[in-house]
């Protein structure tokens, strides 16, 4: 197994997205005045959306990866259109690029010098994914199984707008995660974020859907992947294991998720996951009929 | 593969049933079902209720008619059916269709041929037969840990149990849930039946964590050692889930078997084992009964 290749990708497009996407999830931004200035946008997004019958989590969650692949409002928002309803939405392209426009251009206000920032953001974070990054994921792999590693993965770094936060986009092989200076959580640093979020990147391979099915398999593997993301961890001394760990690592990276019901669920299947050692798509549907209905 | 198929047949020989019914579905219902000549075919998890079953149909009623026996030990079916014809006691009871009920009990690997080679044997001789395969459970607990003890059961909170009963769902219930339909549906009839004793051993080692069995106070009382050899309560709970699946009755208000007397509380032990079973088989759909 080699290790993996991560590229390193940033813009001001995709940070303006990411930041967008935050607030069309009901997500509160650190700088209030952001937030403010971007809701009344968003909100006239959404309506055209819903007045298009068009299905907004979806497009949303495209935007930030054609951000860096494609750089110009009108092909995201084509894209994004195609993807979220198809090509009968296309006589909206126009309209929607406009939406993001007004998007990219609030952002710029509140952070102009964004390119230049993520350029410094980037360093801490790389440097130490670089040190034991790789290691963690042929861990990840040899406690699970190899092919839930990729092979390479684009990393899209997007200004801090949540203090701390990420997506995997397992359809184009690319996350995106803050580029945050700091750990806000001291003892569970941002690069095991990062490594959980690749992890969550081969979830769309058959093996690991066809036992659990397309509905739960995004919930159930991101759940799935911290225990073994802080095993590996624990594994190149970056943090250690144990079940308080576990916990303060659901209520970081999955806040929405429903605290109290899932905990103990997901315990208890790390623990029985790590004698018996399934194939890790058996497992996952073993999570799945443990865990609350998403 | 085949599974043993026992056949079934009625009180005094007589088929009630419409030709047109058995033609879909070998099952009677479960006031129709009267002893039945029963064929065990297994391996350890499995083979003890060869002894316990007669001693049950006696406290119901049933007139006991064991059909035979056969043990090989960490066998699968197919281990069986490999046997040669001279050692081969299942073979010849179906060949000679003395067989109304056939259990067997596939282990750790699936498919298991044994099963389809057994049933379409049987159903040569005994167009009625029933075949009952058991859902064991894993062994060791599932752990790959070669240090695993019978006494680290205890330690297995209900939590634990819960997700093991999911592993085991997932890793090996449902591929052996996928070979009897498939079998059923290649036979023409719904004759093969999961008999599921892996649900009631969970469920009975919960309990247990929760501190809800009479004069049972650790998981590890019910093992003999850490592979999961059972002790007298298990042995007793998977007869009673054979018993309610080959019957369709109940066996709560069975008087206590032979094999619970020595045990602690045995009144209200047996009592709930025999609940535990008839939850268990009846909540199951593949068990083919229904409360």
């Amino acid at each position: 197994m080699a290790p993996i290749q991560l590229h390193w990708r940033s813009s001001p497009l995709a940070s303006a997205m990411h930041a967008a996407a935050a607030v069309q999830f009901d997500q509160t931004l650190i700088d209030p005045a952001m937030q403010a200035a971007l809701e009344p946008i968003v909100r006239e997004l959404r309506a055209s959306l819903v007045s298009h019958r068009i299905v907004g989590r979806i497009f949303f969650a495209h935007l930030p990866h054609l951000a860096v692949e494609y750089g110009n409002p009108v092909e995201m928002a084509e894209i994004a259109l195609r993807k979220a309803k198809g090509s009968s939405a296309l006589e909206y392209t126009s309209l929607y690029a406009e939406h993001l426009r007004d998007i990219v251009e609030v952002f710029k206000r509140f952070h102009p010098a964004n390119a230049e920032e993520l350029i410094t953001r980037a360093g801490p974070l790389r440097e130490l994914w670089e040190s034991r990054g790789p290691g963690l994921l042929m861990e990840v792999g040899r406690i699970a199984e190899p092919q839930l590693i990729p092979d390479n993965a684009q990393v899209i770094l997007v200004q801090p707008v949540l203090g701390g936060s990420g997506a995997p986009h397992a359809w184009y092989n690319s996350l995106r995660i803050e580029a945050m200076l700091a750990n806000p959580v001291a003892d569970l640093p941002e690069v095991l974020r990062l490594a959980w979020l690749i992890g969550q990147l081969q979830l769309e391979l058959p093996r690991y859907r066809d036992d659990i099915g397309l509905a739960d398999s995004d919930r159930v593997g991101a759940l799935a992947l911290i225990p073994l993301v802080l095993a590996a961890g624990e594994y190149v001394e970056w943090c250690p294991s144990d079940a308080a760990t576990i916990e303060k690592a659901l209520a970081v990276w999955l806040p929405e998720v429903d605290h109290a019901q899932t905990i103990e669920p997901l315990l208890s299947w790390w623990d029985v996951y790590q004698e018996s050692k399934l194939p890790f798509g058996k497992a996952l549907a073993a999570l799945g009929k443990l865990l609350p209905k998403g | 593969m085949k599974l043993f198929a026992a056949a079934w047949t009625l009180c005094l020989g007589l088929v009630l049933m419409a030709p047109c019914a058995l033609a879909q579905d070998a099952t009677p219902k479960a006031a129709e079902v009267g002893a039945q000549r029963v064929f065990v075919c297994g391996h350890s998890f499995h083979i003890f209720t060869a002894k316990i079953l007669p001693d049950l149909e006696k406290g119901a009623g049933l007139k006991s008619s064991l059909a035979g026996a056969q043990m090989l030990g960490g066998s699968r079916t197919l281990a069986h059916w490999n046997l040669p014809d001279e050692k081969n006691k299942a073979k010849a009871a179906l060949r000679a269709g003395e067989v109304d009920v056939l259990t067997v009990s596939p282990h750790a690997l699936l498919p298991d041929e044994g099963i389809d080679n057994f049933t379409k044997l049987g159903l040569e001789k005994n167009q009625n037969l029933r075949v009952m395969v058991q859902s064991s459970w894993p062994t060791n607990d599932g752990s790959l840990n070669p240090k695993f003890k019978n006494d680290d059961r205890n330690k297995t909170t209900t939590a634990q149990l819960r997700a093991m009963r999911a592993m085991h769902s997932e890793m090996w219930l449902k591929n052996l849930e996928a070979q009897v339909n498939t079998l059923n549906k290649d036979v023409g009839r719904k004759c093969v039946f999961i008999v599921p004793a892996s649900d009631a051993v969970f469920t009975l080692r919960e309990k247990v964590a929760d501190g809800k069995v009479p004069g049972i106070t650790g998981q590890a009382q019910l093992f003999s050692d850490p592979l999961g050899h059972a002790k007298s309560p298990l042995m007793a709970l998977v007869a009673y889930c054979q018993y309610a699946a080959i019957y369709r009755k109940t066996p709560v208000g069975l008087p206590v078997p032979v094999v619970l007397k020595d045990a602690p509380q045995a009144t209200e032990l047996n009592k709930l084992l025999q609940e535990i079973a008839w939850e268990a088989v009846t909540s199951y759909p593949m068990s083919g009964v229904e409360k």
